[in-house]
């Protein structure tokens, strides 16, 4: 009478083997021999990216094309690969995490998950503003944060700086996103770096005064609405702008019904907003000669260029060439700000937002 | 050789004794009616024998194999036992023939054929081999049922309100058969019921339980007319109850002095009187023959009648059972006297 | 004992020792429950362990300025999937088990479809068709000749955008259980009804709806529970509810702690949801009491009533389904060229191997718990199969930070004990595996394949189990022979909702991943969220289509869950 339960004993068991052979054998020992056994095999460079993987593929191939290391890549939100990478520890696989925005970078080296790199190459390809000066971190591209305005109905020499837009007379006018989106606490965050807190916060303020709608979707909605006329003038971010003149042909209608401003440009203004997407080298990191060589390769001349056509970026390395569509953009003067002191103001930009009853 | 064996068996919930030193043994080919009220712990000792409740204490034994008891439990599926529920608990996703064999799963297929065949066939159920359980009378499913217990050859067959699930005049029939069969296999029959009728006309031996106790087992005749307290004699009949207390080895009561032997003088007493202990004589009157009184309602009951009384002289009813069509228009007086038989006189 | 060890030599299966009796009969089962109660629940309890981390200046500050709004913004939201997917599931629910009309049998399965749906592709397509800037205001103001605010439309990036949306897709939870009750309830109770005088409508709303009212509750609480823990949608449309409050702490604030105890706060709602339910239901019976059966007698419906039937179930199916699959399937069309490559169908295998492995070790897993609690009821066993059940209500990052924490500390520890014993590392063993990954999907919805089971099993009668035990089963035979097979449409059912969950699962799935491990829904959500809404759409819609074949099995086998209706050889006549 045995018999029979171990019969189904061993039926369960088989079941939940099958279905874990069936998970283990596809995933854990996929093709290229990934996971943590393999991690340390040369030849290869793990990438925790925050950017999004149609946007780096092209790069991360180009790159193994050259040298032939191969990159084992994830995708996901920039704070929760980091908190992936202090949960891993010392045994995290991570060689290079690659994200958006200097405060998350700057973030992740004070939770001790990135490690210092001297390298001259880098440190001759990017500008002293445009990399940590320990060497935890590196800009790839840099974006600005500009205004699109109707020209049916806007005139651009009443557009002037980021402070003017929050004055009564755009009441009702202006589009911008939500305030959980980094870009627009970066952006809070230098206007408190410049303006100091009160008036920033007045600022803050003022913004959610002019807003024609509520806080909602993403930069590129906000300029659909000027190209709609739901508003005049919309803040966003430079790329968007760009993807959307060589997107579909209704994104490119829309893109061609606004036009591009660059604020805080007059004389003796600091310039405009700008940010970086950037990279670093995993403290732990079982690569880190991969991880450096990727770094270097990312800044050449040629991913440069590559990295300009495929995010519409603007090069980090002078001398590179923007996308036709970023370069139709015009030159600017960029914001010297010490990006340390975006990270330093995130979180008091959120909080700020939060008491402004900006969404 | 032994059937079943319960020995002191005791099981509680809660604090709550459900089986309490239960004593019970059934012999192969006996039938043992287990009977009481319901939560009077009948269900719980079918159970404690089936092993699908272990005892707190006691033993269980079938044949010659201690079951359960201070060292040893042995599960259910490891004792050969039969089951049979009142809801027949057929295993719907299974034809019939699937079901029967579904205990004999070990044994190799031309024997499973054969045993399953030759129990459809005594069973009467060769045609609905392929049936599935819900498109089968309650008859037919409650053949099925004891076949499926039957298939594995058990010692022992526990059969809890086996026939209350059919219709009554399925029942008795179904009933008489399928104990017939039970006794040609030799197999011990533990059966409980809450229907005294049933227990009576089918039992070998009767087993009456209160409160978690066996109050008294024996065979139907020796509970009818040899009960130990007014609840057992309440159980299989009707009664009427009178109070009074021992005086010179009878109690005296509305309707005369009753014998009671062994009781001490002073000692409270209960008279139950059985409704054929009563004795009707038509007429008036006082006298020899007992005490007068009134009908005060007759109902024929088809092979007999029911006669409540009044005593002329006292306050409470009585009832007597006649012969069919003999008894008395209501409002007639007649004389009452007690017979021995059906009179029971129990200390309080 | 030694007598009677010396009484039972020889035997197949002899006596245990009487001292472990109890825990030796059922015990196993138990202890194994609970070590699988246990275990699942880390997760869960790593979470709920942040409440008792100090709280910091972020609390206070979210105290002082957000949390009300996130407070009332989620009762709201709750409050509006309630009443929608009890109108549209319930509702629809009996209209085609009691009702006849035209459509009806197309109605039965079609009901199903904006299951298939996952919250964030309805949330991006209707998102961008209805914006102001979208083709449908677009083409409104071209006809009328409106300009910008001079006309209202309604916003659909908003709190009752959300609820619409939401409850659009999550009526077929409220349907499902709501039809299989109504499919189940014995005629008998119906036609007393009738008899004693009550019209279809009251004898719907004071007979079938109250005894129906277990399985809506119980349908309405997934519905509320995936409303709570969506992430996607909420995210997408900026609407600040809790689920958007703990990721706005979290990225923005970098506060982990405070974010957890936004989500522990989460945790209390669906305690209230399910305390509420328990409360008001009493002490009432909702057990069958007639076991006859006969195919429906239906309500034949005729001029306004019978137009208004078909409009109540062609509605939902066209806002939550038709409508927003047809607007991908036209994106596709446009960009499914440049998108369906090797890559793709890769993807797609990974979805659907990950998903599959994810619905038979939910379902097994729910079937060990809820059959040991079958057999073995007891306090322990009971609070172990709730716990493990809450992961559904949590939101999927957080449940992925729950599974990570302890998954890398193992391994950590592991790791170090081995370097300091035998100087090997072992390295991340468990981390960033596909085990992981499906751990988290069980946890997540572990909720979904227990409910199903349990209901499915509390179907079979305890006699059942009794008499198979005297005929030789033990429990776990029991199980294999006699309740698996009588609960494999429940276990069919448990699979599917599990298998279309874990396809649509987003936020555990990008950080627990292998490297190189996509998955349809990451490749949607990261083109939607970099708004390339045309791009993301073939993998949407892919998503929608494989998600429609589990809704489909699942719809014939409800048909013929109605008892006896299986092998019957006539369908009720409609």
């Amino acid at each position: 009478m045995n018999k029979p339960k171990l019969r189904f004993a061993s039926g369960i068991v088989s079941v939940l083997a099958l279905a874990l052979a069936f998970g283990l054998t596809n995933w854990l020992v996929p093709e290229q021999g990934l996971g943590t056994a393999t991690a340390q095999s040369p030849g290869s460079v793990n990438v925790y990216s925050a950017r999004q993987e149609a946007l780096i593929r092209p790069l991360l191939d180009a790159f193994t094309e050259a040298t032939g290391i191969s990159v084992n890549l994830i995708t996901a939100s920039a704070d929760a690969l980091l908190e992936r990478m202090k949960a891993e520890g010392r045994n995290s696989p991570a060689d290079v995490l690659l994200t958006t925005d200097a405060g998350r970078l700057i973030r992740a080296t004070e939770a001790d998950v990135l490690r210092p790199v001297t390298s001259d190459l880098l440190a001759a390809a990017i500008p002293e503003q445009y990399r940590d000066p320990d060497g935890y971190w590196f800009g790839l591209g840099v974006r600005a944060r500009v205004f699109f305005y109707a020209p049916d109905r806007v005139d651009p020499t009443d557009l002037s700086t980021y402070e003017n837009l929050a004055a009564a007379e755009w009441q009702g006018r202006v589009c911008i996103r939500s305030s959980t989106n980094v870009y627009n606490q970066s952006l809070l965050a230098s206007l408190i770096a410049h303006d100091g807190a009160v008036g920033a916060e007045n600022w803050a303020a003022g913004m959610v005064a002019n807003m024609a709608r509520d806080p909602q979707g993403g930069d590129r909605d906000q300029i659909k609405a000027v190209a709609a006329g739901q508003c005049d003038v919309a803040v966003a971010n430079t790329y968007y702008y760009a993807g959307m003149k060589d997107g579909t042909a209704e994104e490119q209608q829309a893109a061609a019904q606004v036009a591009l401003f660059w604020p805080n440009q007059g004389a003796g203004e600091r310039g405009t907003h700008v940010n970086i997407s950037g990279a670093g080298v995993g403290q732990f990191a079982p690569n880190p000669e991969n991880a450096v060589r990727l770094l270097e390769f990312l800044v050449s001349p040629d991913a440069q260029k590559i990295y300009a056509e495929v995010v519409y970026e603007f090069p980090v390395r002078s001398g590179v060439p923007a996308s036709d569509a970023v370069a139709s953009f015009g030159t600017f003067q960029a914001d010297t700000l010490d990006l340390h002191r975006l990270a330093e103001f995130q979180s008091d930009a959120l909080m700020m937002f939060d008491r402004v009853g900006w969404r | 050789m032994t059937g079943l064996v319960l020995e002191q068996v005791s099981r509680s919930f809660d604090g709550h004794a459900a089986a309490d030193a239960i004593d019970l043994t059934v012999a192969p080919g006996e039938v043992v009616c287990m009977l009481g009220p319901s939560g009077c712990g009948k269900t719980t000792t079918l159970r404690l024998a089936a092993g699908l409740e272990s005892a707190d204490s006691g033993r269980v034994a079938i044949g010659d194999q201690v079951m359960d008891d201070d060292g040893a439990f042995v599960p259910p599926e490891a004792r050969n036992v039969g089951l049979v529920f009142q809801d027949f608990a057929l295993f719907p996703h299974l034809d019939v023939r699937a079901n029967v064999e579904f205990g004999i799963g070990d044994q190799p297929p031309e024997a499973r054929r054969r045993i399953v065949d030759d129990l459809l066939e005594r069973m009467n159920l060769a045609a609905h081999a392929s049936a599935f359980p819900h498109t089968l009378s309650g008859g037919e499913q409650q053949r099925v049922a004891l076949a499926r217990a039957l298939a594995p050859g058990p010692k022992v067959m526990l059969m809890d309100e086996p026939f209350s699930g059919l219709d009554f005049r399925l029942r008795d029939q179904v009933g008489e058969e399928t104990l017939a069969l039970l006794r040609q296999l030799g197999t011990a029959t533990l059966m409980v019921t809450h229907d005294s009728d049933e227990a009576m006309r089918l039992g070998d031996r009767v087993a009456l339980m209160r409160n978690g106790r066996i109050i008294q087992q024996g065979t139907p005749a020796d509970l009818y007319h040899h009960p130990v307290d007014v609840f057992t004699t309440k159980f299989f009949s009707e009664i009427s109850l009178v109070g009074g207390f021992v005086k010179g080895k009878s109690v005296a009561t509305e309707l005369g002095l009753i014998a009671a032997p062994d009781l001490a003088d002073g000692t409270p007493a209960t008279v139950c009187l059985r409704p054929e202990s009563l004795v009707l004589t038509q007429g008036g009157g006082g006298g020899a023959h007992g005490v007068a009184a009134t009908v005060l309602s007759a109902r024929n009951m088809g092979p007999y009648d029911l006669v409540w009384l009044k005593p002329v002289t006292g306050v409470a009813k009585y009832l007597a059972r006649l012969g069919p069509g003999t008894s008395p228009a209501p409002g007639a007086e007649v004389q009452v006297a007690i017979a021995r038989s059906g009179c029971f006189v129990f200390a309080d | 004992m030694a007598l009677a060890e010396a009484a039972f030599d020889g035997q197949s299966s002899g006596p245990t020792d009487k001292s472990r009796r109890r825990s030796a009969q059922f015990g196993g089962w138990t202890v194994l429950a609970l070590a699988i109660a246990a275990i699942v629940s880390i997760p869960i309890l790593v979470v709920l362990a942040s409440v008792f981390v100090p709280t910091t200046e972020v609390w206070s500050h979210l105290v002082d300025t957000v949390l009300g709004r996130y407070v009332t913004n989620t009762l709201w939201l709750l409050a509006g999937v309630s009443v929608l997917t009890l109108i549209m599931g319930a509702g629809t629910a009996w209209l085609v088990s009691m009702c006849a009309f035209p459509g009806r049998r197309v109605f039965e399965w079609a009901l199903l479809l904006p299951l298939a749906m996952p919250a964030y592709a309805i949330a991006f397509t209707y998102g961008g068709m209805m914006d102001f800037a979208g083709p449908v205001q677009t083409a409104l103001r071209d006809w009328f000749g409106w300009g910008a605010g001079e006309y209202w439309f309604p916003q659909v990036r908003s709190l009752p955008g959300v609820i619409m949306l939401m409850g659009l897709v999550l009526y077929p939870y409220v349907y499902l259980l709501a039809r299989t009750a109504f499919l189940e309830q014995s005629v008998c109770v119906l036609e007393v009804g009738r008899t004693l005088g009550q019209g279809p409508w009251r004898t719907f709303r004071r007979i079938a709806l109250p005894l129906a009212r277990p399985a809506i509750a119980a349908g309405m609480a997934l519905a509320l529970m995936e409303a709570l823990s969506e992430f996607g949608a909420v995210q997408y449309f900026a609407v600040d509810t809790f689920t958007t409050g703990i990721f706005r702490t979290w990225y923005g604030l970098g506060d982990l702690a405070a974010a957890a105890q936004l989500a522990a706060i989460l945790m209390l709602f669906i305690f209230a949801l399910l305390a509420i339910e328990r409360i008001s239901r009493g002490r009432a019976a909702y057990h069958h009491t007639s076991t006859k059966y006969r195919p429906l007698p239906r309500y034949r419906l005729t001029g306004w009533a019978k137009t208004g039937a078909i409009a109540a179930c062609a509605i939902p199916i066209f806002l939550g389904f038709l409508l927003p699959a047809g607007q991908l399937a036209m994106w596709s069309i446009e960009t499914a060229p440049a998108i369906l490559d090797a890559r793709f169908l890769r993807e797609a295998a990974n979805t659907i191997g990950i998903s599959a492995a994810a619905a038979v070790l939910a379902v097994g897993i729910a079937l060990v718990l809820a059959y040991a609690v079958r057999i073995a009821p007891g306090r322990l066993a009971r609070a172990g199969a709730r716990i493990a059940g809450l992961g559904y209500a949590i939101p999927g990052p957080v449940i992925a930070v729950g599974v990570m924490i302890p998954f890398a500390w193992t391994d950590n520890a592991v790791d170090g004990w081995m370097r300091a014993t035998f100087n090997v590392s072992t390295g991340l063993v468990l981390s960033g595996t596909v085990f992981a990954l499906l751990f988290a999907y069980i946890v997540r919805f572990l909720a979904i394949s227990l409910n199903t089971v349990e209901s499915g099993l509390g179907k079979v009668t305890p006699n059942m189990d009794r008499a198979a035990r005297s005929l030789g089963a033990r429990p776990g035979a029991t199980l294999r022979r006699v309740h698996a097979p009588m609960v494999r449409g429940s276990l069919l059912a448990a699979g599917l909702l599990v298998f279309v969950h874990a396809m649509k699962e987003l936020p555990a799935t990008l950080i627990l991943r292998p490297f190189d491990f996509n998955t349809l829904a990451v490749r949607a959500f990261e083109l939607a969220s970099d708004e390339r809404l045309a791009d993301a759409a073939p993998a949407a819609l892919a998503i929608v289509l494989v998600g429609l074949m589990p809704v489909l099995v699942l719809s014939r086998a409800l048909t013929k869950s109605r008892p006896g209706e299986g092998q019957a050889k006539s369908r009720p006549g409609s």
